[in-house]
């Protein structure tokens, strides 16, 4: 079944970005000192080269299905049975990840601004909003993204004040690699669980136009050095200000950073740009519901419209009781299955589509 | 649809966070100014100014602004704000303090003790400035004139205006956190003192500390000034003054315009710093003048120069006694010579280091006259 409605690879930009720059921002910065120390943007690097990596081989298998998403070619490459079962795991990780989002912002929301508001009815409004922004087509998903990115420079914007601060020492930074290589690789076990988001293209590649030219790996491929620069940029600001020892004990080094900066009629900077992660979050929680639906209603064969119903009761529920019984499983769970549904799954898929020369010819024949 | 968007909006209506965190100016004890001692037995005690706003509805809403003087004891200092708390009507709200001051038991003890309490906080304002006073906080929040009414604000200013003029370091509560988890590196604090005379509260110079607590030395503004001119982070302003000639009464003042540092390191049986400082000056009071002549010109960077190497030497002899790499000399070899600093790491590495400081002082200007 070809997917309807178009976009182009600026469109892709935006959607991919706004995917991939999400909850993780924040916290970003004390995860990669964990293990790489100051060092963490290089683990940054390393990641970003990696998903580089893992993109081209996403597109090799894209480019031989056009059209389809990965929730149709998986029924090709693997046969109906054991695709309707892939299938019906990449939804539930798709909708784990909306979860995980979903507790993670709680969880911020919470000890930056509001200590006193019941979680639940947090999570309330994050259901209502995802519902809001996926129930459409994917044009419309575009318009509101693209609208949304400006917030991203935004950001950009924000940190740039502080410059001022008189104890910034480019010091921390030095010396440089001293970590060791295998701290660093490490690290990007870190850094990678910032960086999911990509796997979406596993479905939006299907909407591309000419999706067999080389200029739909080119919006894929600025949007992952964009994300990467962006990543690099937080975590070399965040190490330049706090010292290492610091750092381990700040869990939103970001933030952190933020709440004490004055420019003249502000004090609380952070609260500003808390507001506009908030949004940015967003995007990435309607991205992913958004695929997941598409899965969904091919899955059991309804509507869009229930299968955004469906995802976004299905998270809520999750979250409600992860949150509640303060299950912190699934931070751990994440990095393993970003691993597999990311890295392994499109690989395997690649190889027995080369080696079998599976096409997606041999699906229009039947119809 | 129509109909559906709007349950929806109405949803999303009843919803809007806020009515559970909303926090009523007219329910809150705001805190503009606490003062932190630590007594005999281990107890801390805070003493904070709280100000009340009157709006009073007889003489036309003119507003009458009253401060309340109060103090807490604890085992800890979240105990001893609780304390606070129950003593007054409403939410006691140390969050918006601008200044805190420690008093000197405290300075002693580990600072961090006091402000771990701080940090956990969101709402704190994290700006707040940090001084240290010769005696209690306590009596010297007492002792702050009546008339002054805003408190907390006033000495803000006064640690500010002399941060504009590059007499102390630049430190706020955050920046404080930095340098306390920084192994490689100390910091100075502003030293405040009773002026009985006027009956006014005066900076008395800077506190140095080492590691966590103070050591007891303080530096006079000048020594300090001439420190941060070291540090590379001076300010918009920095006004000196050198005396030339005790017996003719000449002195000469001058504006440093600009600093650069050149620092080599080398390590011999301990680590050598040479520091050459080069600063850019524009005399701004001299009464001899004659600068319009080349000589007199390289006479006066030679006896400046002069001067201030040797009142280098004094300040960095007086950092070595007391163990304060206020300079950051610590962070710098971690940062450029890892191998020397695996040789001296550990809690009294500044001992391994010798300090040879040199000024050299370029006159670029005299104002607007020759």
């Amino acid at each position: 079944m070809k997917v309807k409605g178009r976009i182009s690879s600026v469109n892709l930009f935006y959607v991919l970005a706004q995917t991939m720059i999400g909850v993780g921002l924040l916290a970003l910065p004390h995860h990669t000192h964990h293990t790489a120390g100051s060092d963490g943007w290089i683990s940054i690097l390393f990641t970003g080269i990696l998903i580089q990596l893992i993109l081209l081989i996403i597109w090799f298998l894209c480019r031989k299905f056009p059209n389809l998403t990965l929730f149709d070619f998986s029924k090709v490459i693997l046969g109906k049975m054991l695709g309707t079962v892939l299938n019906f795991l990449y939804v539930m990780y798709l909708l784990t990840i909306i979860c995980y989002i979903f507790i993670i912002y709680t969880d911020t929301l919470k000890r930056w601004i509001l200590p006193e508001t019941p979680g639940w009815v947090l999570l309330l409004i994050f259901f209502i909003l995802l519902i809001y922004g996926s129930i459409c087509t994917i044009k419309n998903v575009i318009s509101l993204f693209s609208f949304l990115f400006l917030l991203i420079p935004l950001l950009f914007l924000i940190t740039f004040v502080v410059y001022d601060d008189p104890s910034m020492d480019i010091r921390y930074l030095f010396p440089i690699g001293h970590n060791g290589g295998w701290n660093i690789l490490k690290g990007t076990e870190d850094a990678f669980v910032s960086f999911i988001g990509y796997e979406t293209l596993l479905i939006y590649f299907a909407f591309m136009k000419r999706s067999k030219s080389i200029s739909v790996l080119k919006g894929a491929f600025f949007t992952i050095l964009f994300v990467t620069i962006f990543f690099m940029y937080i975590v070399i600001i965040s190490t330049m200000m706090l010292s290492p020892e610091e750092m381990k004990i700040t869990r939103e080094p970001v933030l952190y950073i933020l709440s004490a900066v004055e420019i003249r009629v502000l004090s609380r900077l952070d609260l500003i740009f808390l507001s506009f992660w908030g949004l940015v979050v967003f995007t990435t929680i309607i991205s992913y519901s958004f695929s997941a639906s598409i899965g969904i209603s091919k899955l059991i064969r309804i509507k869009h419209k229930f299968a955004v119903m469906l995802s976004g009761t299905f998270a809520l529920i999750v979250s409600i009781i992860f949150y509640y019984m303060e299950i912190t499983l699934l931070e751990e769970w994440l990095k393993y299955f970003s691993l597999i549904f990311g890295v392994i799954i499109p690989i395997v898929l690649l190889l027995i589509t080369i080696i079998f020369k599976r096409e997606a010819a041999s699906t229009y024949e039947e119809n | 649809m129509r109909k559906t968007e709007l349950f929806l909006l109405i949803c999303i209506l009843l919803l809007l966070a806020g009515c559970w965190d909303e926090r009523l100016l007219k329910n809150s004890r705001t805190v503009y100014l606490s003062g932190f001692d630590l007594n005999e037995n281990g107890d801390y005690q805070i003493t904070s100014i709280i100000r009340d706003m009157n709006i009073s509805e007889s003489s036309r809403g003119e507003i009458s602004i009253l401060n309340e003087l109060v103090t807490g004891k604890g085992s800890s200092i979240k105990e001893a704000s609780m304390t606070i708390d129950r003593s007054v009507p409403g939410n006691y709200d140390p969050a918006k303090g601008r200044a805190l001051i420690l008093g000197i038991d405290v300075a002693k003890g580990d600072i961090y003790n006091v402000l771990d309490a701080f940090y956990r906080d969101p709402r704190v304002d994290l700006n707040a400035k940090i001084a240290v006073t010769d005696n209690s906080a306590n009596e010297l929040i007492a002792h702050l004139s009546e008339n002054e009414v805003e408190k907390g604000e006033y000495l803000y200013e006064l640690i500010h205006s002399s941060e504009i003029n590059s007499e102390i370091q630049n430190i706020t509560l955050r920046s404080i956190r930095t340098y306390l988890f920084d192994e490689g590196k100390d910091f100075m604090l502003p030293y405040l003192s009773k002026d009985e005379a006027e009956n006014e509260v005066i900076i008395n110079g800077v506190a140095l500390f080492h590691d966590h607590s103070f050591t007891g030395q303080l530096l006079t503004p000048a020594e300090s000034t001439l420190l941060i001119l070291f540090m590379e982070k001076k300010s918009k302003q920095v006004l000196l003054t050198e005396q030339l000639d005790k017996d003719a009464n000449v002195s000469v003042s001058y504006n440093v315009k600009s600093v650069s540092r050149k620092l080599k390191l080398r390590k011999e049986e301990k680590v050598h710093a040479d520091i050459l400082l080069e600063l850019d000056v524009e005399i701004v009071d001299y009464p001899p003048d004659q600068l319009n002549k080349q000589e007199r010109i390289s006479f006066l960077e030679i006896q400046i120069s002069k001067i201030l190497t040797e009142k280098a030497d004094n300040l960095f002899k007086k950092l070595a006694a007391n163990q304060s790499d206020i300079l950051g000399l610590g962070r710098e070899i971690i940062a450029f010579y890892p191998s020397i600093w695996e040789e001296i790491k550990g809690e009294n590495y500044y001992e391994q280091i010798l300090v040879n400081p040199k000024v050299k002082v370029n006159v670029r200007s005299g104002g607007i006259v020759l």
